[in-house]
This record gives structure tokens, C-alpha cells and sequence, in this order.
């Protein structure tokens, strides 16, 4: 069977992990702290589509779930960056 | 189910859901000023000077409104009699429907009684009391909201046993109806904000819990109208 | 690796349930109508939240640097980890291995309440510093969104238990599979409302 690749639970939540204490890093660093935030939420954005796909196995699902929950994903990142930017 | 039931005034009865939420519209929200409302954090003199100047709109619109109450009872019984059909006369989630809708009926029915009062003798009220009367009939109203809740619990889990190959109402309406019963709870909020989207007015408490409802209510009545349908040619056919 | 499991009672004939080799929804159908209208609400708080801090900047950078950072991470990695035995205990059922199912429910539990206890002690460290809901709007939508993330945490938990009994008495047929696919998407929801809430309550600072 032609599937996507399927990361057995553990990995996906040493991924998820990992780029979790990433983000943390990266709001330490105050010199840039516009391109921090924006990234942080990116990291967010990852982590959600990495639960949605990997551990809610959306990653197999007849389209029409995972086009909303993507578009979801994708409304709600523009809202935050868009109106952190526009400040 | 087992014995042939009898249809007749299911359809008038169901109807009454979609009549009710007419009547509101119109005369609670658009005669009444509560489409939208005043916002809390006015002074109480712009309410005095609207129900004083408004006294008879605002008198007729209570007085449908509250005829047109108990069509939601009505409403609600023709649901118990399609759930009925799902999980059988004696389950508790039939009861729990109908005083679930039964009770709505009251405090909407007292809460018009607060802006008919407002309305009777608005000329001789002083501002906080004509203030205080539209105050309380939106805290009743909107904190009546687990009432409502139990009544859409009740029929969301009665439709989710439904055993048929196809369901009379259909699973994602019956999780959507928990689901508003569920959101209902930020109601909560209200009494602590005057401005704001957890105000009565305001974006979350007023806009997006109005609106889930006024969704969920005709949606269900279509449902409703061709279960009825259904059930009368599973009986034709038995 | 598991085989996609058919559910036996799916709603108003989907697609799916005719041709075995077409992916399948995990959990029950409806269930997802539930879960996606609860994310499309915490979208539009996470709107308002927006709108709030494009309006008052300093208002919510000052509200925000007294929230502890630190709590919240430990709280996403909690359900992280939560959300990695919720996987492991759906993978246990597919596959019949009833006991497996059993402890990965505890250990999610278990490991789950490590949110609430946090959570708690997050109210109560607020609440003694003096601020509440009405301190400003940022601590309002603060206590709001995360309080109405937290009855849905407590609503998890209680739906988790109730497997745990389950699972111990029912035969692991696919209606039990349905079941806890459906109360692990949930609970997945629950992770993934708090990987975002997290960055936009805690982290986002203002550049000033």
C-alpha cells in the first residue's frame, strides 16, 4: 500500500519535543525578538500539523477533514503573525 | 417502533420550533431592541429615554413574544415524539427533553415580563429602575442557558443511538446540538462585563451564541419534518 | 502498522465504509463535527486576542511578562507526552492487546493531571499576586480562554476513566475501536488548542 510516512508515536513525540525546546530557545534570545514570536508560532503552526497528521492519523483520511483542519491551521497562524506584525 | 404511533400534529407541532425563532426575531429582537442589545455600560438615561419614547412598539412586541413562548414547548414535545421512535417511550433522555424544553419557556416568558414592565409606565419610572428592569431580563435570560443545554444533551445522545442504517437525525447534528449546549456555558461571563465580547452585547456572548443557536434550531426542525416522513413509511412498510 | 478499521455503524453513508482500501476517518464521524466547530470557537478567540493586543500593545505586554512561562511549557510538554500514550493506547486496541490498552489510559491520565495540578497551582499563584479576570482585558481573555481550555481538559479526563472501564470490560471489537479513536481525537484536540494558546498567551512579546 502507497502510503505517507507513518512515524510510529514515539518518533512523533520526540519530534514534537524537540522543536518545543527549540521555540523555548528562541524567546530566550531578545535581539530579534519580532523574528522570535513569528517563529515561535511557525513552531506552533509544525506542532499542530504533526499532531493533526500523526496522532489524530488525519494523514489518511478521506479529504475533506484534513482540507478544514488545514485551512483552520492556516486561518489562525495568518490571524496571529498578521496582526502581531501589525501592530 | 413497536406499536404504530399516530403522526397526526407531529408536522404542525414541529413547525412551532422555526414559528418560534420567527416571532423572536421580530418582535423580541427587532420591536424589543434586543437585536442587538443595549450594551450594559450605557447610562441608564439612553434606556429611560427608549423605553419612554417606544412604550407601545415595545409593549406589542412583548405581548406577541410572549404569546408565541410556549410554541417552543410545543416544539420541543414533537422532538420527544421522534426520539421516541430512537430510544423508546421509557428512556430518561425523552423526559429530560421535554422539561428541558418545557422549562425554557419560563424564563424567557419572565423576561419579557421585565421589558413589558419597563414599557407599561416608563413615565413614571426613574432612569435605574427602567435601567435595572432591562438589566435583569438579560441576566435571566441569558443565565437560563443550562436549561436550554439539558434539553440539547438529552436529544443529541437519544439521536446518537439512533441504530438505523441511516440515522433519523443525522450524528453531526446531534454532536453540533451538544456542542451549543456546551459553548453556552460563557454565559457565565456575562454578569462580569458591561463591555467586551463576554458582555450581553458583545461578540462571543451575544453574536456567536445567538447565531449557533438560531443555526441549530431550523436545521433540526428540517431533520425533524423528514424523520416524521420516515418514520410513517417504516410504519407503512412494517 | 495496523490495518484501517471500518466503523460497522458509520453516519449517513460515507464514502469510506464501502471500499477497504480507502483511508478511513478515525473515531466516529459526528464526534469530528464536535471537534471542529469547538476549534473554529478557539479560532475566534484567538482572533479577538489579536485584535485586543493590535489595539493596547503595552497594555498586554505588561499583563503578559507576569505570566510564569515556565508553567506553560511544562504544561505543553505534559500533554505532549499525554497525547504520545493516548496514540500508543489506540494502536494497543487495534491490535486486541487489552492490558496495553488499559495502562497506556492510566498513563494518560496520570501523566495528564500533571496539566491540572499545574493549572491550579497557576490560579491560585495569580490569584495571590492579585490578579483576576476583571484585573484587565488581557487577563480577562487569559483566564477565559484558558479556563474554557481547561473544562475541556476536565471533560477529557472524565471521557479517559470512563474507557479505562471499558476497556477492561468490553471485547476490543471495532466498536470499542470507534470509541477510543473518537475520545483520542479529542483528546488530541485538547494538546493541539494548548500548542497554540501556549506562544500566543506566554511568548509573544512586544517589540516595542
Amino acid at each position: 500500500m502507497n502510503r505517507i510516512l507513518h512515524l510510529s508515536p514515539v518518533k512523533v513525540w520526540a519530534l514534537l519535543v524537540a522543536v518545543t525546546l527549540i521555540s523555548w530557545v528562541l524567546t530566550e534570545d531578545s535581539d530579534a525578538v519580532r523574528f522570535g514570536a513569528t517563529a515561535v508560532i511557525l513552531i506552533a503552526a509544525f506542532k499542530i500539523n504533526m499532531v493533526i497528521g500523526h496522532f489524530m492519523e488525519l494523514q489518511w483520511t478521506p479529504r475533506p477533514f484534513r482540507i478544514v483542519l488545514s485551512l483552520w491551521l492556516i486561518l489562525v497562524t495568518t490571524i496571529i503573525i498578521g496582526c502581531y506584525w501589525y501592530v | 417502533m413497536e406499536q404504530k404511533v399516530d403522526t397526526r400534529f407531529w408536522r404542525l407541532c414541529a413547525w412551532n420550533g422555526p414559528l418560534f425563532m420567527g416571532v423572536f426575531i421580530i418582535f423580541w429582537g427587532i420591536m424589543g431592541h434586543n437585536l442587538p442589545p443595549y450594551s450594559a455600560d450605557l447610562p441608564a438615561s439612553d434606556i429611560a429615554a427608549y423605553f419612554r419614547e417606544n412604550a407601545n412598539q415595545v409593549r406589542t412586541g412583548m405581548v406577541l413574544a410572549m404569546t408565541f413562548t410556549i410554541s417552543y414547548c410545543v416544539w420541543g414535545l414533537a422532538i420527544a415524539k421522534v426520539m421516541e421512535q430512537v430510544v423508546g417511550k421509557d428512556n430518561i433522555l425523552v423526559d429530560l427533553e421535554k422539561w428541558g424544553a418545557g422549562l425554557t419557556v419560563v424564563p424567557v416568558l419572565v423576561s419579557c415580563s421585565f421589558w413589558l414592565t419597563g414599557a407599561f409606565r416608563p413615565e413614571a419610572l426613574p432612569d435605574s429602575v427602567l435601567q435595572m428592569l432591562y438589566d435583569m431580563a438579560w441576566l435571566l435570560i441569558d443565565l437560563a442557558y443550562s436549561i436550554t443545554s439539558v434539553q440539547m444533551f438529552a436529544l443529541g445522545a437519544a439521536f446518537l443511538m439512533d441504530r438505523r442504517q441511516q440515522p433519523l437525525v443525522p450524528k453531526w447534528l446531534a454532536w453540533y446540538g451538544i456542542w451549543v449546549g456546551f459553548m453556552f456555558i460563557a454565559e457565565c461571563l456575562m454578569p462580569f462585563f458591561k463591555s467586551g465580547p463576554f458582555s450581553r452585547s458583545g461578540t462571543l456572548n451575544y453574536w456567536i451564541e445567538f447565531s449557533i443557536w438560531f443555526v441549530w434550531c431550523p436545521t433540526l426542525t428540517y431533520y425533524l419534518l423528514r424523520s416524521i416522513t420516515r418514520i410513517e413509511q417504516e410504519q407503512a412498510h412494517a | 502498522m495496523h490495518e484501517p478499521v471500518h466503523p460497522p455503524f458509520s453516519a449517513g453513508g460515507e464514502a469510506s465504509a464501502c471500499q477497504p482500501e480507502s483511508p478511513h476517518l478515525p473515531g466516529d464521524s459526528g464526534v469530528w463535527t464536535f471537534i471542529v466547530a469547538d476549534m473554529g470557537a478557539f479560532a475566534l478567540f484567538f482572533l479577538l486576542f489579536s485584535l485586543g493586543r493590535m489595539a493596547a500593545p503595552e497594555l498586554y505586554e505588561s499583563s503578559r511578562i507576569h505570566l510564569n512561562a515556565g508553567l506553560g511549557l511544562a504544561n505543553t510538554l505534559i500533554l505532549l507526552t499525554s497525547s504520545l500514550f493516548m496514540a500508543r493506547a489506540v494502536d494497543a486496541a487495534r491490535a486486541g492487546r487489552r492490558s496495553s490498552v488499559v495502562n497506556n489510559l492510566l498513563l494518560t491520565i496520570c501523566i495528564g493531571s500533571g496539566f491540572a495540578a499545574t493549572k491550579i497551582f497557576e490560579y491560585i499563584d495569580k490569584a495571590q499576586a492579585g490578579f483576576s479576570p476583571l484585573t484587565n482585558e488581557f487577563f480577562t481573555y487569559y483566564f477565559a480562554f484558558t479556563g474554557i481550555h481547561f473544562l475541556h481538559f476536565a471533560i477529557g479526563i472524565g471521557a479517559l476513566s470512563w474507557m479505562v472501564g471499558k476497556a477492561q470490560r468490553d471485547a476490543l471489537d471495532q466498536r470499542f475501536v470507534i470509541w477510543i479513536e473518537s475520545v483520542g481525537c479529542y483528546w488530541h484536540m485538547v494538546d493541539l488548542l494548548w500548542i497554540m494558546l501556549f506562544p500566543l498567551l506566554y511568548l509573544l512579546r512586544w517589540a516595542g
